[in-house]
């Protein structure tokens, strides 16, 4: 996969969609500000009502959020079906001071992890021990 | 270098649009990179003034303007942001852009300080400050002052304590919009999230507010409202009704409005906490207090408290000291158990064994005891136990009832009986005797004339002494018409199968008449005269007819529902067939023992805590509550004083109290205790006065605020370190000189077309604050058709760098007018640097380029060489290894000259490009060669995607800042898009 968004108003973000394991990784590089959080948005609105809602932020290259985007995050969290998590992936000190912040670390959907390798040990942890029914 | 004392300012003007905060936001972080603040910092003070710009860009009025000022002091970085609009507090309307309630929270998170200014004409001033690693300032008026990091601790410890108070807890906007409710103000309106509340008060139709006395409350008397109006209050009370969901409550509201320094409010805070419970139970106490104290006052019973640990009488009434003859005093200071026989307190202590063996012991027993005249007194004591928390009897409330009087009458009835029973069967005897006499009357006649004398005496005898019982009758019937109690004389009737039935009445006294409404009742039956009787009391029947038939005497008490009383009977039969009802009328004492029941329970079970006071200012009385949180025991407690138990108050200021007291009969106030173990607790007292049996008592009721008292003081610690922070900041605000110097130009406001030029464009700081270098680069049109481009870095750290940059890119938009060579324009520049003795150097390539003919002309000052990608993908450099400019005098620049064609692509960087490190080792030129080579994104693109490329290898770091100009050469030149341009190159 790898479908770019950028919000119509020529934010500066991009988002690549590819997947680990099953659960899709969207890539997001630049600022997530008030003018971009929008097509960060729009990017994860599909995985939010899927059967296991199961979405992960690759925050890498992404130096930079502010309220506009902790907001889409924090309504993902919130919004996400039953059984579901949202993931972030490489997010640096800065984003984890704020997301301790905002109180979203204490959220059991909210997921952090160092890198590409222990999001895809999560997951097939959490399939080894789900029901086989 | 010089060194900068003073503050340094840089203002920045954002047109009212979203698109501009990122703008902002890079102009604040770079300045915050210059002036020295780590990585860490800089990301806080760049999310915090992006959270004040985007407000206020949110709030303006269309087409104004947001003023941004950064002024760097030596110790700190101030950011003001200032917007047309009147800045709103987060209140949750926009609920689809929810991060406005997050707005407020990350400022005053991550900034050291915030302050917030209304302008009266309307628009608001943001000011954030932060202080470089170890300059915090502290207010000066504090003894000790806290860290910042301690205040900033304490506002989330604050939070975390509101969110799990037991009080409510609401803060709202100058509006009276609701801002904030935590979780128990939620609850006790009977909302589920805070999302639901952020309306004002008149959006929520479903409540309605009442007096206590249940009349309705405007909504401007509100707590709310009353708040927003800039009033303080307490403990303001009312019931909310919430009409949808069929609830009501009594709230007690406090409310404190916080302002600033110049007064204005700018939050409103009340708590609130249900007293509904509280009011129903102080109103029950309040009105069995008051049952109390008169049933006490004006109870025929004897009632008194007893300790078993002290064996002391914890209290006694009036009619206790009437029964036995001692003064309150005397009974207050012996054993209660000296005043029993002994066989009374051995069943006593029988009845508390029993009791222990958990039996259900007989309520009432029949005690003798001694009066102080040492004459016998007979009581039934009711027994209350008081118990510890083992359940173990500890002490006991009790009503005595003399039954003295009763007995003996009872006893002398019987005798009265028993002696006219007696005088019958003598004169039965006599009858028979004089019957023998007759018929032998012919035999013995000659005795007869003898006997006759003797019959004669006899008869006066029978006669004497049926006087006699007649008198002694009288004394007796005498005896009952003034006893207290009813009296009847009764036959008994059977049926024809011998079961009792009913009864005549043969005698009854005054009393009778005046306990039962009953009159004329003499030789009238008991169904007749109370007809219900048989219905309503059938036992009573059974008791008599059994109690008659020879049986026992029995005692009873019954609720005799004909009459509708209570009564006392005691039943005793003086011959077979006749029964003695003697009967009191208890209705009295049994409500009164009903509330006596009722009132220690609700005393004992109150968690406020009562005591009663002497006008000595000695405990009475201390309920179980007040000892146990005074950590006395009973006995120990009543040994103490109110000055024992309140450090405010002296032995020498008592009177006074007590004196008005007694003029104002009930006061409340706020006072504080001191427990056993010397611990302080805030309290409320309600003192109420009365008089009881010639004593006067205060009746104290005694809550302990404590909790809610440290909330508050928190609460208002708080609200007076926002002041004195508030005042601090427009302190320093006065204090800073606005030196603007226009350095966002020396970054931003670039084109993103120029003639034949497309660009793209990206300055990043660092992440790593490893050593900060003040990169700029520029675009602009000169004249004859010639537009000049360059990038720099200036070497050098802090705002000294910045401002280098800034008359290094001055410079050269004016040397540009005069010469457009660019080796000219360094070697100028290089003179002027060093006349000016900047003490920093600078590395610059500069380009300028013919835009019809796409000839480009170039010099490079110690910079990295620029790359130019042909549209073939061919890459040159564009270099000259000549020295930076400011270091050496009379130095001369190579000129370097290159054809462009369309599609050729220039891009101009700074070293933390190439020098981006993993390892220890560079990202490096062939790296950016090769990525430039390969990849094609957009021009506008490009410079991010580099980035990008660069933190992928860095492993998401940068160890300096970067800057990035790239630039696309298009056919379109000059004709079509540059008019201005053209007109400079025709004139």
């Amino acid at each position: 996969m790898g479908t770019a968004c950028r919000s119509s108003d020529g934010a500066w973000v991009e988002i690549h969609t590819t997947s680990v394991s099953g659960v899709p990784l969207l890539f997001v590089s630049g600022d997530v500000d008030h003018l971009s959080a929008p097509a960060l948005e729009a990017a994860l609105a599909p995985y939010l009502f899927s059967v296991q809602p199961q979405v992960a932020l690759e925050l890498r290259s992404c130096p930079y959020v502010d309220s506009g985007g902790l907001a889409v995050i924090l309504r993902a969290v919130g919004e996400l079906g039953p059984g579901g998590w949202l993931g972030v992936v490489g997010a640096d000190q800065n984003l984890g001071r704020l997301f301790e912040i905002v109180g979203l670390l204490a959220n059991s959907r909210f997921r952090v992890f160092a890198d590409e390798e222990e999001l895809a040990g999560h997951v097939s942890a959490a399939a080894s021990v789900a029901p086989s029914a | 270098m010089t060194t900068a004392k003073g503050p340094i300012g840089h203002s920045l003007v954002l047109s009212a649009d979203l698109a501009e905060v990122r703008r902002g936001r890079e102009f604040i972080g770079w300045i915050a990179a210059e002036a020295g603040f780590p990585e860490e910092r800089r990301f806080d003070i760049k999310v915090a003034s992006s959270e004040a710009i985007a407000n206020a860009i949110e709030h303006a009025q269309t087409g104004s303007e947001i003023v941004v000022e950064v002024v760097f002091h030596p110790d700190r970085l101030e950011v003001e942001v200032e917007g047309t609009g009147q800045f709103e507090l987060p209140n949750g309307v926009t609920r689809e852009k929810s991060h406005r309630g997050m707005g407020l929270p990350l400022m005053a998170t991550l900034a050291d300080h915030v302050a917030l200014y209304s302008r009266p004409e309307g628009g608001t001033l943001v000011q954030l400050t932060f202080y470089l690693p170890g300059h915090i300032m502290i207010p000066a008026q504090s003894a000790l002052p806290p860290a910042l990091t301690e205040l900033i601790e304490a506002h989330e410890e604050l939070r975390a304590v509101l969110e799990t108070m037991a009080e409510g807890v609401v803060i709202s906007d100058p509006q009276a919009r609701v801002i904030y409710m935590n979780a128990e103000a939620l609850r006790l309106h009977g909302f589920v999230c805070l999302e639901e509340v952020t309306r004002g008060l008149d959006e929520w139709p479903e409540l309605e507010i009442y007096r206590l006395d249940g009349n309705p409350l405007a909504l401007e008397e509100s707590a709310l409202a009353r708040v927003t109006r800039g009033e303080s209050f307490k403990e303001y009370e009312y019931e909310i009704r919430n009409t949808k969901a069929g609830a009501s409550w009594i709230g007690s509201f406090s409310g404190n409005p916080i302002r600033d320094s110049s007064g204005r409010i700018l939050l409103t805070a009340l708590t609130v906490r249900d007293v509904t419970e509280g009011k129903r139970v102080e109103e029950a106490l309040r009105d069995t207090e008051r049952k109390y104290r008169e049933l006490i006052k004006f109870a025929p019973a004897a009632i008194y408290e007893i300790d078993f640990r002290t064996r002391r009488f914890t209290s006694v009434n009036d009619a206790m000291c009437a029964m036995t003859g001692y003064s309150r005093e005397e009974l207050l200071a012996i054993d209660p158990f000296a005043l029993l026989t002994e066989e009374s307190r051995r069943r006593f202590g029988q009845r508390i064994e029993s009791w222990l063996s958990a039996e259900e012991p007989d309520t009432n027993v029949e005690y003798e005891g001694v009066r102080k005249d040492g004459s016998t007194l007979v009581v039934t004591l009711e027994v209350n136990f008081t118990r510890d928390e083992h359940g173990c009897p500890i002490g006991a409330a009790v009503v005595a009832h003399d039954i003295t009087e009763r007995r003996w009458a009872e006893e002398a009835l019987k005798r009265n009986e028993a002696e006219l029973q007696e005088a019958n069967e003598r004169l039965r005897a006599e009858m028979a005797e004089r019957e023998l006499v007759s018929l032998e009357r012919e035999q013995l006649l000659a005795e007869q004339q003898a006997l006759t004398e003797e019959l004669a005496a006899s008869n006066e005898e029978l006669r004497v002494q049926t006087e006699q019982l007649e008198e002694s009758e009288e004394r007796y019937r005498g005896l009952f018409e003034n006893m207290l109690d009813g009296f009847a004389y009764c036959r008994m009737l059977y049926d024809e199968r011998g079961r009792p039935d009913d009864c005549v009445y043969l005698a009854v006294n005054d009393r009778f008449g005046e306990l039962t409404g009953l009159d004329d009742v003499l030789g009238r039956k008991l169904t007749e005269v109370i007809p219900a009787v048989k219905e309503a009391t059938p036992e009573i029947i059974e008791v008599y007819g059994r109690v008659a038939k020879g049986g026992k005497a029995e005692r009873f008490e019954i609720d005799f529902t004909p009459l509708n009383k209570w009564l006392d009977v005691s039943v005793s039969s003086p011959a077979k067939g006749y029964f003695v009802s003697v009967f009191e009328d208890i209705t009295e004492r049994r409500r009164a023992e009903e509330q006596l029941r009722l009132t220690k329970l609700t005393v004992d079970r109150s968690v406020d805590m009562i005591h009663w006071v002497g006008s000595d200012g000695r405990l009475i009385y201390a309920s179980d509550s007040s000892c146990r949180r005074f950590g006395y025991s009973p006995a120990e407690m009543l040994t103490r004083s109110v000055f024992d138990l309140d450090p405010t108050i002296t032995a020498e200021q008592w009177p006074q109290h007590w004196e008005e007291l007694k003029s104002k009969l009930s006061m409340t106030f706020e006072s504080v205790h001191r427990t056993k173990a010397g611990e302080l607790f805030s309290v409320e007292i309600t003192l109420g006065y009365l008089e009881s049996g010639g004593q006067a008592v205060a009746v104290a009721v005694v809550r302990d605020i404590s909790d809610r008292k440290k909330v508050e003081t928190a609460l208002k610690e708080s609200e007076e370190r926002y002041r004195a922070l508030a005042e601090e900041n427009e302190r320093l605000y006065r204090e800073q000189l606005a030196l603007a110097e226009n350095l966002q130009s020396a970054l931003l406001h670039i084109p993103a077309e120029l003639g034949p030029l497309h660009v793209g464009h990206l300055y990043r700081s660092a992440t790593q604050a490893a050593h900060v270098g003040g990169d700029f680069y520029d675009v602009f049109a000169a004249k004859d058709g010639k537009i000049v481009m360059l990038i720099g870095d200036v070497a050098g750290h802090g705002i000294e760098a910045a401002r280098l940059a800034a008359l290094t890119k001055d410079v050269i938009h004016a040397f540009a007018h005069q010469t457009l060579r660019p080796p000219k324009i360094l070697e100028r520049t290089n003179d002027l640097l060093l006349e000016k003795q900047m003490g920093g150097f600078v590395t610059l390539f500069l380009a300028v380029l013919e835009a019809e003919t796409l000839h480009l002309r170039y010099a490079n000052a110690g910079h990295p060489d620029a790359l130019l990608r042909r549209t073939s993908g061919e890459i040159q450099l564009l270099g000259g290894g000549s020295p930076p400019l400011g270091v050496y005098p009379e130095t001369s620049w190579k000129l370097g000259e290159v054809e462009l064609e369309p599609g050729d692509l220039l891009l101009l960087y700074t070293d933390g490009i190439t020098e981006a490190r993993r390892n220890g080792e560079f990202f490096g030129e062939k790296r950016l060669q090769a990525f430039l080579k390969r990849r094609r994104p957009t021009v506008e693109r490009l410079p991010l995607k580099i980035v990008d490329q660069v933190l992928a290898f860095s492993g998401g770091g940068l160890h300096d800042d970067v800057a990035i100009l790239a630039l696309l050469m298009t056919g379109e030149g000059f004709r079509s898009n540059s008019s201005h341009v053209r007109a400079g190159r025709a004139s």
